[in-house]
This record gives C-alpha cells, structure tokens and sequence, in this order.
C-alpha cells in the first residue's frame, strides 16, 4: 500500500463542495493516467482493445472489452492444443511477443514466417503480464503528487 | 530574440551541477556529503525559480511554495539514494556525471505547475514518463468561457518521444477541465 503525505489548508477541510472537488479531481487525474498507460500496452497490436472509465461515487473503474487482453494479463496454463479442422495444426515460428511480463510497454513482436506442422502441441502457457499491477503499482506512488494539485487548484 | 526560460534555467544547472561534480570526481572519495549539499542547494533555488518562471510571476504565493517544497523534496530523496550509491562504489564512475546533469531536468515540473496555474492536470511533463527527467513534452493550456473553464493539450517537444509521451500526445488532446473539475 503506498503512502502520502499532502497538505491541507484549513479553509479547504470546512468547504465540503470544494474537498468534494478535490476529491473528484484526484480520482480523475489518476484514472486519466492509468488509462493511458494501459493503452501504451497495446500500442504496437493490430487489433487493439479499447479501455475506458467508469465514474461511480468515489470509485473510478479502468476496464476493458478486450478477452485477449484479459487473458494476457492474467496469463493461462499449460495446456494441449489439438487441431479442430483437419488433422494438422500449421503455425509459423519463431515467436516474439510484442509484450513482456510487468513492463507497461508494447514492442514490434515478430510471428516469425517458418511453417511448422504438428498433430498437437503442448503450449507451456503464457506468462501474466500483469499490466493492472505494474500500473498500480506506479500511479500509487504517484497519488500523492496529484492529490496535492488538485487540492492546490481548488485553493489556488 | 527571444529566450526560452525553462531551458536557460535548465542549461545553467546542468552547468553548475557538471562543475560541482567535476570537483567531486577531483576530490573523490572525500567530498560527497559537500557535493550533496551543493547539488541540494541549487536544485532548491532553481525549483523556485522554475516555478516563477512558468507562472510568469515575481513571488511565490504560499501554493506555490507548497508544490515547490513538494518536488524538491521528491528529488532529494532520489539525491539521498545516488549519495549512497557514490559513497558506496569505491571509486568514481564515469556514468555519475550524466546521471547527476539528470537533477537539473527536474526543474521542469515545478515550472510547468507554475505554468498550467496549478490547474487538476492528471501529470506533467516528465512525472510518470519514460524519459523521466528527459521529457520535452509541454501542456498547452486554452482558457475557455465561463468559470475555471480549460482545454489543456499535451504538446510533444522532441520527435523520439518515449512510448508514454506519445500516447499522452494522443490520448490528452485534450483533457478538458470545466468549472474546475478534470472531466473523464
């Protein structure tokens, strides 16, 4: 759990509608500031998944309509895959994934262009990327800096 | 003609900030307590003189010094951290003089908070980036009818802008603030 310390001026805690505003400007900046981080993770992909925002009370929820990008985040398991139609599975190799665990990036990737055939594979699973706790992680120790401009434009 | 103050002040730190450093890699290991000290002192004084420069003002209001105080003491902190790598390493590295000219760029946070009239931003250049203190981004703010009334636009400055500069570039053009509440 981060930790900040803000100042605040005295006139502003016995002004509700203006610690309401403070408080409101607080969450807003910080959702801002997620939200495009968690589109810099996408940046680099084709078919990229949008994020948005939804404001209820004091919560500010970042989300997205994107499976694959959930699934991503949250990585998969081992797993067998077998070929649905016809008896072969064709890929191309070598992979190199666009993204990489805990990095709130997205680079150029590479599907690779060798053709390779199989009855099957055993797929080792896929690393979480983990982009919602990077993202946390980063913007909670940067509450502190946004809590104090919003209370210092509501006085200033 | 015509001077870009954000960037003469940071040309002058640099500059002060390299001669100190200089002196320290003649004196090392002695002299990294007096080198923290010098290198504290002016990030105070340029800090505030960001800030001034950015509001376009003669005296910092009693906000003002608040945020000043704040950043600084951001920076300090991270000072604190490379003093200790520097007592710790045995001898001088040669990477110590880019990694320390890095302090003089901070400077542009208190002035951009000075310039955007310390407005419900959701960050400034350089605080939450890739390119850190690096940033040559900029927030272009346009005052709009009616009460505390903005559009602000984040304006890139260098072309190989950092991944997040890019996509704040496009996601925050613009942010809008109406009556003085960041809209989502």
């Amino acid at each position: 759990m981060g930790k900040a310390k803000a100042i605040l001026p005295r006139n502003l805690i016995s002004n509700p509608a203006k610690m309401r505003q403070v408080i409101a400007n607080t969450l807003n900046e910080q959702a801002l500031a997620i939200k495009v981080d968690f589109e810099i993770t996408v940046a680099s992909w084709d078919n990229k998944p949008s994020f948005s925002i939804r404001a209820s009370g004091w919560q500010r929820e970042i989300g997205t309509d994107g499976d694959i990008y959930s699934m991503l985040n949250a990585g998969t398991k081992a797993h067998r895959i077998n070929p649905k139609r016809g008896k072969v599975l064709k890929f191309s190799g070598p992979f190199s994934a666009k993204t990489v665990p805990n990095q709130i990036m997205s680079g150029p990737g590479s599907q690779g262009s060798a053709e390779t055939f199989s009855r099957g594979v055993n797929h080792p699973g896929t690393k979480a990327r983990n982009w919602d706790k990077a993202i946390a992680k980063k913007w909670r120790r940067l509450l502190g800096r946004q809590f104090q401009r919003a209370i210092d434009a509501a006085v200033n | 003609m015509s001077i870009d103050p954000l960037n003469w002040l940071i040309d002058r730190l640099t500059r002060l900030i390299a001669t100190a450093t200089d002196a320290l890699e003649q004196s090392y290991p002695e002299g990294v307590d007096a080198w923290q000290q010098e290198i504290s002192r002016e990030l105070a004084r340029y800090h505030a003189a960001a800030m001034l420069a950015g509001a376009g003002v003669d005296d910092l209001s009693p906000t003002m010094r608040t945020q000043v105080t704040r950043d600084l003491t951001f920076q300090l902190s991270y000072l604190e951290n490379f003093g200790v790598v520097i007592k710790d390493a045995g001898e001088f590295q040669a990477g110590w003089q880019a990694r320390a000219a890095m302090y003089a760029r901070s400077i542009q946070v208190p002035y951009w908070k000075g310039a955007t009239k310390l407005l419900p931003l959701p960050a400034m250049p350089g605080e939450g980036t890739d390119c850190l203190t690096n940033c040559k981004c900029s927030w272009e703010v346009s005052q709009l009818e009616g009460d505390n009334n903005y559009d602000a636009y984040w304006r890139r400055g260098a072309d190989d802008s950092c991944a997040t500069c890019r996509q704040r570039e496009l996601s925050w053009s613009p942010v809008k603030i109406r009556g003085g509440e960041l809209q989502l």
